[in-house]
């Protein structure tokens, strides 16, 4: 079947990628848009159409990658093939160090990796589209939520699907944005729509890693797309040109000079370039991924709504950076200190949010801090290289904990019969015994619960068990080892105790997830009686079916009906989800149960890790330690549900309370999650804040001021003066005349005698010299300057000609006479230059 | 017997005169009357040089000119003095200083 | 997400959304659709009216037909350019034998068409608003519909539609006018948003209303001639003809403050142009000097001109403080917030959108093409500040404004702050992303302040804690103001991203910047979660949230003319966040041509102690339009 589809559409033109991408889109436009007059049921429709549609076109997609894949096996090995379909050309990019220029187009391609992420969210979806229209059916904002949620799909498919970084990104900031929207859904409320702002600066901070990610990759490989990363990854590990070096400190490998100098440092401190890549993608996926430190926004969106938790918070986004670091494995593990750092964030955060998880009592914030216990788990995975453990704990993951999330949704939906108060509603404490009201749920939730708890046969315990093995024996290799020796560079090496180190950590976190889950499943569904409020005679129960929903009746005293199970749309979905959890290990583990009809995930993943397989490499002695190793998981699933059982069934909580008030500190501490977003206020946002206010006043004063004031009071200062002589007092200016009127007499009545001298024709030596005219002047001249005037009388004669002989000087003196009888004299020196004869050639 | 020096001589002790009334004087009228000194001093001038230089009559008629002057710029200054006593209640200079600010 | 999305929440008594969607126009919709691709198969040429005709049927009965023929004109438009500006399919070479057909005349229209138009405004009687408006708008979309011939013609390195003139042949002034791949965008970016503020301005603004057409026009005309001229002395005219109308609309009708907010954005701006003008003269007497006396203010001219280092120094300071005071750029940007907040709505749009562009503009066009070694030797400084003082500093304090046009006036220095860095940079990458990035900033801020617009014409007032919860009773309005702070906050697929992106790898890819290439890229990366820090603050504290204040409880929601006014700008920023290459495409290698030249100089003589010689005069430019240079003053 597949070539027929191969045939309708080859697979370097795989157009039907359109339609997966573009019946969400559709959806979310039209509901969007005209949701509110088509009503409930055509949006019911709408969004339902949409998001199986494409998850039919997925299915029809996977079956011809299937086949494709069959057909490009050569014996053991095959080889890594897509199907791509490019839509339009988007934008380029310089390609830095490599000059070209990198074209970027909208173009998507499915693989083995995300072929199954496909399948898993349009699936997945689909059955969580299927119970939100019943879930909420009540609510006003019906079109708009379905809308949020067609536009989710679509934005994940985007990031899946896509086939270059930029494009990849458009999915990240797109889920980023619809988590925000639907976080902050019920905005009235003020802490929704902080919460929904808080996970969208949180994302932000990883994009900006991401970002910082794609031009380092861009500038490095020359290329964007998966293909072009992956054939460029060549100049990352090219230690002969500087460029594989990027200085930290002093910035860009400059030099200080001057008063700068103190900064210069004795030894810069440089990192390698793929070191540098891999750090800042990986600080992209801690955001979207919620790992230490960036973990602190998912509990807080747990203010949306429960399928939106359950599809965005646990199944599909928040595993987006699993599937980057799978997508980009050839990049991380050019960088074994990055490897060793996902790594080591992966299990510090399973074993950190499943302290938290403990003692939480909102179901919801338990099963929040789980999911980011089990993404831990994942990073741990792919952190040390077992990247198809780390994707196949995603692909469980979305199961059990999409239906844990659902089943926690169909108890609120149900506690919200009577309980209005949303805190209320989701406190276990006021839950109990609920499996009598409640059996689907009850059962599907169970069978989640021994998957995530990591029960033998059920999916968590093949994927759980496979990380925590392999964290145990893989050693990555460094793979610029020959280089660097050769070069005698200095090389990081992961410690010998890491490998250990981690699977104890990682133990320790599976029991405590074991407890903790354990823990919810005892307070919500056993026990003897119901907490929530008096469950009263069936004849009451009729009287208040009418009230269910009065939102203006919460006296819990009054007896009430019995929680109900959930209509059909919200219990299928469990059903299946939960079968998927308990079965999805059985037919797609790697381990001796396999079922050959399909592919196990490792032989269906092997030619995208095809790469990296190399730079990994197996302690000696590992398959002897297959089975002890997957002992401590089977270990800690035994302690971890015993201890549950024995603290909160045969015990009936007494010595959780025990404990608690044994260490009351602590157990404040761990409700309030290490007071970790405390912390966060106090530090970086504190420092922020205040970076930003010091800029605003700054700008204020300091700015403007400069600026704008200084010249403004210069002027102001120019002005003040000359407005002194300005006094508007008449005798003032009067005054001023005078004086001016005194000096013009003075002129008058004193002549000034001047005179211009001005050579006639070329060097004749004939100089004519000009008196200046002045009123009434009258001028005696001594032109041949023997000192005396050449008349007695004056005369109105007002130049004389001279003339002088070559190198000579001589001073002619002119008398001007005023018409008041004063007269003056000036002097005026003529000088001739002596000229240069040319010399005379007797050729004549 | 009298030159026309003398009367040279007399104009410019008017006009000094006339100067120094309009300089030192703070009473608009009287301002205006050191004007009118100076003024006359300069018509005297004038036809003392007529005088001195009998060939045409322009020194008269400049004379002529300057009595007609004499008495628009009275028409005008009287007017300005008139508006400003409304203004300010008083005739003398200093308040005058409407320009100022 | 979109408009009727939000309508449950709001109340029943509120008047319903102002495009209403039903089964009918559904049903027309797809009628249209049909017809249109039919259209397309036979006459593609009538797709516009096709499409033009669909809207104005879609518009629903109760509009009169005003809403259709503006509705049907924009739709119209927008058709047209996508129509002309989609990429020919690779290897369809360009017909060397028909190029087409280049009207000289064409750019002489697009400033011609307002000056002229705002001429007949003072003739048009004060008592008939109407007509003023109509025949404002009627001028305006003229010269937008002019404007589209410049697509028909592909740009690639040169300069097109070249039009020269002698204006002072005593001086060598003359008049002439060309466009590249660069102006091209900014010309439409005016014609687009020039219309925009005025139709919305209509709504609140009575008082002197003819003075405010003749100012706009005026104001359009002057902006679109900076764009084009090639002739220094012809940019300083329009540079300076510019500045009086904006003066004269914040001073008349500005608000409480406006008075000494006109003066300081005068004074301000004029300060830089004045040097600048003293610079353009020594250029063209420097030029005459080595000419024989024939003196020139033209371009290409100019640019044949070498200067030794210490006086190109002080010409390209002269030029570059008009430019990164106009722009505007760390310390000089103290201005724009006072006059933000001081102007009209109009006012602001028009400032933020076209205004500011002309000092990137004149500094990418007149700084680095006059002075490419003096540009080298301080971008590297330069573009620290543009990331320090801009990027971040910028959004820092937008984050500590209280007042939401102060806000958008402080995120403006953040987003020019990109574009000069990318202009620094260099790189054909950077400055093709600083190019679109301008086109971007003027979209979404313009339309940010069209919205503040919309809040400040019901409540008068800006104050972010007047607000809360406005989400519930203005859904649409909110949704509309959501989509653009997106924009601004540069989420991809919306045009933002494209502009910072390309800037961002542009400069880590940049060779001019020494050592500091990567830790700018890696600051000017910082700046996109500070953008979203401050920008979603507004949204949270305006929209979201209960109503806090009675005052907003009876708000009523964006009216028509508001969404008219905004709703081609909401479809440009998807569409150009989809499509960029519509605009890359024909801007590329006028980009690459400015790279180039940056970079043969550069190697020439290598900063920071380039060339040291005398004068010289260089050879034209290839990429220059072929006109004699001029040999001897003609008296």
């Amino acid at each position: 079947m597949g070539a027929q589809i191969l045939s309708l559409f080859p697979a370097a033109n795989f157009s039907l990628i359109a339609v997966i991408l573009a019946l969400p889109l559709l959806g979310a436009f039209v509901n969007g848009v005209w949701g509110k007059r088509l009503g409930n049921d055509a949006v019911r429709v709408m969004a339902l159409s949409a998001v199986g549609g494409s998850f039919l076109a997925s299915v029809v997609t996977f079956i011809a990658l299937a086949s494709h894949v069959d057909a490009h096996i050569e014996g053991d090995h095959h080889e890594h093939v897509k199907l791509a379909w490019t839509a339009w050309q988007w934008m380029h990019t310089k390609a830095g160090f490599t000059g070209g220029n990198i074209p970027i187009d909208v173009r998507f391609s499915v693989d083995a990796l995300s072929g199954v992420m496909m399948l898993v969210v349009t699936g997945i979806g689909f059955l969580i589209h299927l119970y939100s229209t019943a879930y909420m059916a009540e609510d006003p904002g019906f079109a708009r939520f379905f809308a949020y949620m067609n536009l989710f799909i679509f934005a994940m498919l985007t990031l899946i699907l896509a086939d270059n970084l930029p494009v990849l990104f458009v999915g990240w900031e797109g889920v980023g944005l619809c988590s925000y929207l639907l976080i902050g859904f019920w905005y009235e409320k003020m802490p929704n729509a902080a919460a929904g702002k808080k996970a969208f600066i949180a994302n932000r901070v990883g994009d900006f890693g991401l970002i910082c990610g794609m031009f380092l990759l861009a500038s490095y490989t020359g290329a964007l797309d998966w293909t072009g990363i992956a054939n460029g990854i060549g100049s990352l590990k090219d230690t002969t040109q500087d460029a594989y070096l990027i200085h930290v400190w002093p910035v860009g490998g400059g030099q200080y000079q001057g008063i700068f100098s103190f900064l210069q440092p004795h030894n810069p401190l440089t990192i390698t370039a793929a070191t540098a890549v891999g750090l800042a993608l990986l600080l992209g996926c801690t955001g979207k991924s919620a790992q230490i430190p960036l973990y602190v926004w998912l509990p807080d969106a747990m203010a949306g709504p429960t399928p939106v938790s359950a599809l965005i918070h646990a199944a599909t986004m928040v595993t987006a950076g699993v599937y980057l670091i799978c997508r980009l494995s050839f990049v991380f593990t050019l960088s074994p200190f990055v490897m060793m750092l996902i790594a080591s964030v992966g299990a510090a955060t399973a074993l950190f949010a499943a302290t938290i998880a403990l003692v939480q009592n909102d179901i919801k914030k338990v099963l929040a801090y789980s999911t980011i216990s089990q993404l831990g788990f994942m990073f741990l995975g792919v952190g040390v290289g077992a990247f198809t453990a780390g994707f196949f704990h995603v692909f469980t993951h979305a199961f059990f904990k999409a239906c844990l999330f659902l089943c926690a949704g169909s108890v609120i939906h149900a506690m919200h019969a009577r309980v209005h108060d949303d805190e209320r509603a989701q406190d276990m404490r006021y839950m109990g015994a609920l499996r009598k009201h409640m059996p689907i749920t009850y059962w599907s939730f169970f069978a989640s619960t021994l998957a995530i708890a990591g029960c033998p046969l059920t999916s968590g315990f093949f994927s759980k068990d496979e990380i925590l093995y392999r964290s145990w024996v893989d050693h990555s290799v460094n793979p610029f080892a020959d280089v660097l020796t050769r070069q005698k560079l200095e090389m990081f090496v992961p410690p010998q105790w890491l490998g250990p180190a981690l699977y104890v950590v990682g133990v320790l976190a599976a029991t405590l997830t074991a407890f903790y889950m354990f823990r919810a499943l005892f307070m919500t569904f056993w026990g003897d009686e119901f907490r929530g409020w008096t469950i009263g005679r069936p004849s009451l129960v009729a009287a208040h079916a009418s009230d269910d929903h009065d939102h203006h009746h919460d006296d819990l005293s009054v007896p009430g009906a019995a929680p109900k199970e959930s209509p059909w749309q919200m219990t299928v979905p469990l059903i299946i989800l939960a079968t998927c959890a308990v079965v999805a290990g059985l037919i797609f583990n790697a381990g001796p149960i396999n079922i050959p009809a399909l592919h196990s995930m490792d032989h269906w993943l092997e030619p995208v890790f095809e790469p990296v397989a190399r730079t990994v490499r197996l302690s000696e002695g590992a398959e002897g330690l297959t089975w002890p190793l997957a002992g401590g998981g089977i270990l800690a699933f035994i302690i971890g549900t015993g201890v549950a059982y024995w603290m909160y069934i045969m015990e009936a909580g007494r010595p959780a309370e025990a404990l608690a008030d044994a260490a009351p500190g602590l157990y404040r501490l761990l409700l309030d999650k290490w007071r970790i977003d405390e912390l966060y206020d106090a530090t970086i946002i504190a420092a922020v804040d205040a970076l930003a206010d010091t800029s605003a006043a700054f700008d204020q004063t300091i700015v403007d001021g400069i600026v704008a004031k200084v010249p403004a009071l210069l002027v102001s200062l120019f002005g003040s003066i000359l407005r002194a002589f300005q006094t508007g007092v008449v005798h003032v200016y009067a005054a001023f005349m005078v004086i001016g009127l005194a000096f013009f007499g003075w002129f008058f009545v004193f002549p000034h005698p001047a005179a211009t001298v001005t050579a006639v024709g070329k060097d004749t030596g004939d100089y004519i010299v000009t008196a200046a005219p002045g009123m009434g002047y009258q001028y005696r001249w001594d032109a041949d300057g023997n000192g005396q005037f050449d008349s007695e009388r004056t005369s109105d004669q007002m130049s004389v000609k001279v003339h002088l002989d070559e190198g000579k000087t001589q001073n002619v003196r002119v008398e001007a006479t005023s018409a008041f009888g004063f007269s003056n004299s000036a002097a005026i020196p003529i000088t001739r230059a002596a000229s240069v004869k040319p010399m005379q050639l007797g050729l004549n | 017997m009298i030159t026309s020096d003398n009367y040279v001589a007399l104009s410019a002790i008017l006009f000094g005169i006339g100067g120094v009334g309009f300089l030192v004087r703070r009473n608009v009228l009287v301002t205006l009357m050191s004007i009118e000194v100076m003024l006359n001093a300069v018509n005297l001038a004038l036809v003392a040089f007529n005088r001195a230089r009998p060939d045409n009559l322009t020194g008269q008629m400049f004379a002529f000119f300057l009595i007609a002057a004499e008495a628009a710029e009275v028409a005008v200054g009287l007017a300005i003095v008139l508006s400003l006593f409304r203004i300010k209640r008083t005739v003398r200079t200093d308040d005058a200083d409407l320009l100022k600010n | 997400m979109t408009a009727a999305a939000h309508e449950e929440t709001s109340e029943p008594t509120l008047p319903p959304a102002p495009l209403h969607v039903g089964w009918r126009e559904i049903v027309i919709l797809g009628f249209f659709g049909i017809a249109t691709a039919a259209v397309a198969k036979v006459a593609p040429d009538l797709i516009p009216l096709a499409v033009a005709a669909a809207v104005a049927a879609l518009v629903p009965r109760k509009h009169d037909w005003t809403t259709r023929a503006v509705l049907a004109a924009i739709a119209a438009l927008l058709t047209l350019f996508v129509i002309r500006m989609w990429p020919a399919e690779a290897g369809v070479l360009p017909d060397v034998e028909h190029p087409p057909y280049e009207p000289t005349t064409l750019l002489s229209w697009l400033i011609g068409l307002p000056i002229a138009g705002a001429i007949a405004i003072l003739f048009l009687p004060r008592q008939t608003p109407g007509l003023l408006r109509w025949v404002t708008l009627g001028v305006m979309f003229a010269t937008l519909g002019a404007s589209a011939f410049l697509l028909g013609v592909p740009m690639g390195r040169g300069f097109h539609f070249n039009q020269d003139i002698a204006w002072m042949p005593q001086l060598g002034i003359r008049y002439h006018v060309a466009v590249d791949g660069i102006s091209l965008w900014l010309l439409l970016l005016t014609g687009i948003i020039m219309p925009i503020a005025t139709y919305a301005s209509f709504g609140s603004l009575q008082a002197r209303l003819k003075d405010w057409c003749f100012a706009l026009l005026l104001l359009e005309g002057a902006m679109m001639g900076a764009l084009v001229s090639m002739d220094l002395f012809l940019f300083y005219v329009f540079w300076e003809l510019m500045l009086i109308p904006m003066y004269v609309m914040i001073g008349v009708w500005g608000g409480s403050n406006r008075i000494k907010a006109a003066l300081k954005f005068f004074l301000y701006t004029f300060f830089g142009s004045i040097l600048m003008l003293g610079a353009i003269l020594y250029v063209a007497y420097t030029y005459g000097r080595l000419n024989g006396g024939a003196l020139s203010f033209d371009y290409f001219e100019l640019q044949r001109v070498l200067y030794p280092q210490h006086l190109q120094i002080w010409l390209f300071g002269a030029f570059a403080l008009a430019f990164l005071i106009k722009v505007p750029m760390f310390p000089f940007h103290t201005w724009l917030p006072d006059a933000h907040t001081e102007a009209p709505t109009a006012g602001s749009i028009i400032l933020a959108a076209v205004m500011l562009k002309m000092g990137t503009y004149g500094y990418l066009r007149f700084c680095m093409g006059l002075f490419p070694e003096a540009s080298i030797q301080f971008g590297a400084n330069l573009a620290g500040v543009a990331v320090l003082g801009g990027i971040l500093y910028g959004a820092l304090c937008a984050w500590r404004q209280d007042d939401v046009k102060r806000v958008v006036a402080y995120s403006s220095v953040a987003h020019l702050g990109y574009v000069m860095l990318g202009l620094f940079a260099g790189t054909s990458s950077s400055i093709e992303g600083g190019v679109i990035q301008m086109i971007n900033h003027g979209i979404s801020t313009g339309a940010l302040f069209l919205l503040v617009g919309v809040l400040y014409d019901r409540r008068h007032t800006r104050q972010l804690d007047e607000f809360g919860g406005l989400a519930k009773v203005m859904p649409v309005y909110c949704t509309l103001f959501i989509i653009i702070t997106l924009s601004s906050i540069g989420l991809p697929g919306t045009n933002g991203f494209v502009g910072e992106f390309m800037v961002i790898t542009g400069t880590f890819a940049s060779n001019k910047l020494g050592h500091f290439n990567g830790i700018q890229a890696v600051g000017a990366a910082l700046g996109v979660i500070l953008g979203a820090l401050y920008m979603l603050g507004v949204v949270q504290k305006v929209f979201f949230g209960p109503i806090t204040r009675k005052e907003n409880e009876k708000l009523t929601d964006i009216n028509r003319r508001e969404l008219l006014a905004v709703s081609p700008l909401v479809v440009l920023v998807f569409v150009i966040g989809f499509f960029p290459n519509l605009l890359l495409a024909p801007m590329h290698d006028a980009c690459v041509r400015v790279q180039d030249d940056l970079e043969q100089r550069a190697a020439e003589h290598a900063a920071p102690v380039f060339y040291t010689g005398p004068l010289r005069l260089l050879a034209r430019k290839s990429d220059a339009p072929n006109v004699p240079a001029p040999t001897s003053a003609p008296n």
